[in-house]
């Protein structure tokens, strides 16, 4: 279990502007929930099947972000991270991807971050990974720290 | 020895802007003996030798562009300083003009080592001697996949 950036966010990081950063590169993205195992990186294209998508309340508004803390920015506190399940499964994986990208497809130039998914110990904690189709889920907490060193 | 960079440097290229940003228009401290913690700490040792545009005192500038997670320094600029203190550097502080060098968790900061090889920052020879002017041909930074 790894958090994997894209080629595309890692270079928006390093040279996105006055304006950039993970929270403006994400702005307004979506969280793609998907079977099995993670791709081996972040530009692969999407493996297993698409869950759901988290968006603002489940209603297709894209997601924001905090400010950064300590050197950590997390989910806008006001806002309901949700997604409804598109089909039953157990979701293994998940792709933050940006308002106009396609988590579908390789690419080395949309910023995505990739993770695993888990009840606990994963890189996004949900309460329950047996998505049942129609049934509601949230994401109550989502944060990501640039390290340090 | 790691790279470390500032709470500062880290708020700022989750929230505000790129590491071009945050870094363009700094200046390259390079000092010897003990080394900080991290970079929030502190500045340590003896501050060798101030790296500027070709010895200016024009601060730095990075490449337009990353590539693949990299960014470079900007290849059009000569970054060079002169060696104020002669001595053996052990590592470097990428920082901004106005730092005063104290601690603190808000200055864009990024440090790292100094050597011959095997260093975050290799030179062709890390014993600076005093009144000369040091050149540093190579300064990237790389952003990991994961």
């Amino acid at each position: 279990m790894t958090v994997r950036l894209s080629t595309g966010l890692r270079d928006k990081l390093l040279n996105g502007g006055a304006s950039g950063g993970l929270k403006n590169a994400l702005n307004l993205g979506f969280i793609a929930i998907y079977s099995g195992p993670q791709p081996l990186t972040a530009d692969s294209a999407a493996s297993g099947t698409l869950l759901g998508t988290v968006s603002v309340g489940g209603a297709g508004v894209g997601l924001t972000f905090g400010n950064s803390v300590s050197g950590t920015i997390a989910k806008a506190p006001a806002e309901d991270w949700k997604f409804t399940g598109l089909v039953d499964g157990t979701a293994g994986w998940w792709r933050f991807y940006p308002a106009a990208g396609n988590p579908a497809l390789a690419s080395s130039t949309e910023a995505r971050i990739d993770g695993n998914i888990a009840t606990s110990g994963g890189d996004l904690n949900i309460s329950n990974i047996a998505v049942k189709i129609g049934v509601p889920n949230t994401v109550d907490v989502f944060q990501f720290t640039m390290p340090a060193q | 020895m790691t790279v470390k960079s500032s709470t500062g440097f880290r708020n700022h290229v989750l929230a505000v802007g790129s590491v071009k940003d945050a870094l363009d228009g700094s200046k390259l401290k390079l000092y010897g003996g003990a080394v900080p913690a991290d970079a929030d700490a502190a500045a340590g040792g003896t501050l060798l030798a101030t790296i500027t545009v070709n010895n200016s005192g024009t601060p730095v500038t990075f490449a337009a562009t990353a590539e693949s997670g990299v960014l470079a320094k900007n290849d059009t600029e000569i970054w060079s300083g002169l060696v104020a203190t002669g001595g053996t550097c052990t590592h470097y502080r990428l920082v901004s003009p106005t730092d005063s060098g104290n601690a603190s968790s808000t200055e864009v900061r990024v440090q790292g080592s100094v050597g011959k090889i095997g260093a975050d920052l290799n030179v062709s020879d890390n014993v600076l001697v005093g009144a000369a002017i040091q050149n540093i041909d190579y300064f990237v930074v790389a952003l990991p996949a994961g």
